[in-house]
């Protein structure tokens, strides 16, 4: 029975089942229809169940069920009731509990986001002073507030690397003042040119997002299709 | 990763190794949690409102004050030097650096808050891991309708069920019979494979919808077409090939695709997103803070409790 | 102006079968064009070729299936580099797929360079692992924290981790990526222990990598498959990034000359209405 099912279940029979997935998967390129549904479907279902298999394997069993019961934990039964707390929110008359569980998974979230949010940006702010004039290299002493930026002042600055930082200061104000939504731009004429400048600005950014989108995309693809010849039909190597 | 809630709340939360003993002590959580939510179904209603604003604020309170509050390295260097501004802060906070300090169970990067980390990560996903069936409920059961009322889709829902019990099934016979073949087979032959078809599809439609829609309409299009091909090309090996007739030093140098597409990466682009991602974060931390503070306004937070 | 419609209006099928056939023929007629190594590259394989003796690396990722086309051979790319150094690492999967994955990589890469599981490279298996405690815990205590590697192998019986006590010891760290995800590593393992940090997300997060590679809180990035690609080619081990990179070029020049087309076409045909009106 184990050798059966290692046979059905082996290198071969997986290549097989992937390459017909992904054929169905392709059927819909020519038109909407049924083997695509199905497959569609079939999809999701492994998905769900793929992720609840990983929920009761990963997080369950070795965060709760074993702590619990098999390591003599018995206060980890009290996790039961604060999840159990979320399904309230099938309750008409006491919907207001599993806000209350909500409430406190998004307080969390919030406090970890703070932490987050000031170890990504404080040490940008402190990037983005950038030199704009041109010098030789100097000392910094330690402990003098040109030592704290981490793109080490000291080092000299050629003209061209000015001309960047210029570059780089201008677009990053001009951006920074498209955000700026409380200001009537057609009262304040230079904070809505610097807005427009900002939004052309914006325009190199999702363009280059744009490029690098397609390269991804095309790239994935580009794995099906070694996928099907290679590992399925085997006529490339 | 440990799970001990020992460690914080000493004697109260000791293991029980008596196996029966703990069956028991489990009954007896599962009751006082049963008798709490029973108490909570009976709070009056203008009680409510200000209980869930507490819990949220108590529960953001414990990461920010983690963050905030000085470790224990900072502690150790104020109380040692004598720097006016140093020996006034430890004049005025010696009461809580000094323990702070001398607390031998510390990390230089941490206070008294952090060694609930672990704990308050391992509460916050088992907790967050009991939600599971909220997402699955909904798909079941629109499901499950459709093939009960045998609508159009009944047939392609029927495999829905197919997928889920099949996967459920793999996973069970890897988990608690040691099986693994049949849950290999499940992902690497069919849910790995089509969840690499299904994205690979989107190569198809970009080529297509840019073959449609990306026309030099406007002067902000032009931009962002230019942009676009510029990185294109910079990044492929035909890019560097379709310049490579221009030297690779000197002046000329810079006119090469692959130099031009970099600067746009590295100077307008990596400023822009800066400002993107300032943008974003700042929003991000108003809502932050508004959800925090429960000062958040919309459907789900006005809602009547 | 028929002509000039029936250009705009190429059936999608059309383009759809040209794609496949663009991305399929490079991988039949073996060629090698030009790459050039961009400086984030570079700056990835500076740092690698310059962790001391007696440190370690960690190689995290999230990725799947459904990215293998681009991070693979970013992860091939680095696991050989980090053999061919002697530099033991340790795989950190984020994901289930990406311990499976890497790991049968690394089993792959090692027999060709000779290198053995737990004396080279280390799995520590996938951690649904909160990041603030868990390099915390790395920062106070390494074995204490990651325990056991992915067959529940005490992690100081293995070799490779000897000596490792704290992430002090740890001297670079790469994340590769189909989804980003990079800012909680700047914030909890870069920017708390300031440990060097490598980025290889796929080309879609690409552009986004640019704001922490100019405040220096990665030393490089490897960008999508042609990242890959110019790693291959600073290792002198041409592979699946320097081959697929051409079916790449391909499908770009693709898609360039039809966008190129569209454009054309309603150029011509408004100037041709302007001049008939």
């Amino acid at each position: 029975m184990s050798d059966l099912l290692h046979l059905l279940t082996g290198e071969r029979a997986i290549i097989w089942a992937g390459a017909i997935c992904t054929l169905a998967i392709y059927t819909f390129l020519y038109r909407e229809n049924v083997v695509y549904r199905v497959f569609e479907h079939f999809y999701l279902g492994l998905a769900v169940g793929y992720g609840l298999f990983l929920i009761v394997s990963e997080v369950l069993i070795p965060k709760w069920w074993v702590p619990m019961w098999d390591q003599g934990q018995w206060w980890w039964a009290f996790a039961l009731v604060g999840g159990g707390m979320f399904y309230f929110i099938y309750s008409q008359k006491h919907n207001w509990i599993s806000r209350l569980a909500f409430g406190i998974v998004m307080g969390l979230a919030v406090g970890f986001m703070f932490q987050d949010f000031a170890g990504n940006n404080f040490p940008k702010i402190v990037a983005s002073l950038k030199p704009l004039w041109p010098h030789h290299s100097y000392a910094v002493a330690a402990g003098t507030a040109a030592s704290i930026a981490p793109h080490t002042p000291q080092a000299s600055l050629s003209v061209s690397g000015a001309l960047n930082n210029a570059v780089f200061v201008f677009v990053l104000l001009t951006v920074l003042s498209y955000f700026f939504f409380s200001y009537d731009y057609n009262k304040h004429k230079a904070a809505g040119g610097s807005a427009r400048i900002g939004r052309w600005m914006l325009m190199f950014a999702f363009g280059a997002m744009f490029g690098s989108t397609v390269m991804a995309r095309m790239s994935l693809l580009i794995g099906r299709v070694w996928f099907l010849l290679a590992d399925w039909l085997r006529v490339v190597h | 990763m440990s799970t001990g809630l020992a460690l914080p709340l000493g004697a109260f939360f000791q293991a029980q190794p008596n196996h029966k003993l703990n069956a028991l002590y489990i009954a007896g959580c599962l009751f006082a949690g049963g008798l709490f939510i029973a108490l909570l179904t009976q709070t009056p209603k203008r009680f409510r409102k200000p209980l869930i604003v507490s819990a949220t604020f108590i529960a953001g309170l414990y990461f920010s004050l983690e963050f905030l509050l000085p470790p224990k390295a900072t502690a150790e260097t104020v109380l040692a030097s004598h720097s006016p501004w140093n020996r006034t802060m430890s004049a005025l906070f010696g009461w809580f650096l000094r323990p702070l300090a001398s607390n031998s169970r510390l990390a230089p990067d941490e206070n008294w808050l952090s060694l609930y980390l672990e704990n308050v990560n391992t509460v916050w996903q088992v907790i967050g891991a009991f939600t599971f069936a909220l997402g699955l409920w909904n798909l079941i059961h629109l499901h499950f309708r459709n093939v009960v009322h045998v609508t159009k889709g009944a047939f392609a829902s029927s495999f829905f069920f197919l997928g889920l019990a099949f996967m459920i099934f793999a996973g069970y016979l890897k988990q608690f019979s040691g099986i693994p073949d049949l849950f290999a087979f499940a992902t690497s032959g069919l849910f790995f494979q089509l969840d690499a078809a299904m994205f690979s599809l989107i190569a198809f439609f970009i080529i297509s919808a840019a073959y449609r829609a990306f026309r030099i309409r406007s002067f902000e299009a032009s931009i962002m077409m230019a942009a676009a091909l510029l990185v294109m090309l910079s990044q492929i090996p035909v890019g560097a090939w379709l310049t490579s007739w221009l030297p690779d030093h000197g002046l000329l140098s810079n006119l090469r695709i692959e130099r031009v597409g970099q600067w746009v990466l590295r100077q307008p682009n990596a400023a822009a997103q800066r400002g993107i991602n300032f943008g974003l974060a700042v929003g991000m931390l108003a809502t932050g803070l508004r959800i925090w503070l429960s000062l958040e306004r919309g459907s789900y937070f006005e809602r009547d409790v | 102006m028929k002509y000039l419609l029936a250009i705009q209006t190429i059936d999608r099928r059309i383009m759809y079968l040209l794609l496949v056939v663009v991305v399929a023929i490079p991988m039949f007629v073996r060629f090698q064009m030009p790459t050039v190594v961009n400086p984030e590259v570079q700056g990835v394989y500076d740092t690698v070729e310059h962790i001391p003796h007696g440190q370690i690396a960690i190689l995290t990722g999230d990725w799947g299936a459904g990215t293998i086309a681009e991070s693979q051979p970013q992860t091939a790319a680095l696991m050989t580099h980090l053999f061919r150094r002697n530099i033991p690492f340790a795989i950190l999967p984020f994901a289930p797929q990406t311990s499976t994955l890497m790991e049968n990589l690394a089993e792959k890469i090692a027999q060709k360079e000779g290198k053995k599981y737990g004396d080279d490279w280390v799995n520590w298996g996938w951690r649904v692992v909160p990041l603030p405690s868990f390099f915390k815990g790395l920062g106070k205590n390494l074995p204490a924290t990651v325990k056991q590697d992915y067959k529940g192998v005490p992690i100081e019986k293995l070799k490779a981790m000897r000596g490792i006590k704290t992430i002090r010891d740890v001297g670079f760290i790469a994340h590769i990526t189909p989804v980003g995800g990079i800012s909680d590593l700047i914030a909890f393992a870069h920017e708390a222990y300031g440990v060097p940090l490598g980025y290889a997300p796929t080309a879609v997060m690409v552009a986004q990598g640019y704001d922490p590679l100019d405040a220096n809180q990665i030393v490089g990035m490897l960008p999508g498959m042609v990242g890959a690609a110019q790693y291959e080619k600073l290792l002198g081990i041409p592979g699946n990034g320097l081959r697929w990179s051409n079916s790449l070029s391909f499908a770009e020049l693709l898609m360039i000359g039809l966008v190129v087309l569209a454009n054309a076409g309603y150029f011509l045909s408004r100037a041709a209405k302007g001049a008939s009106s």
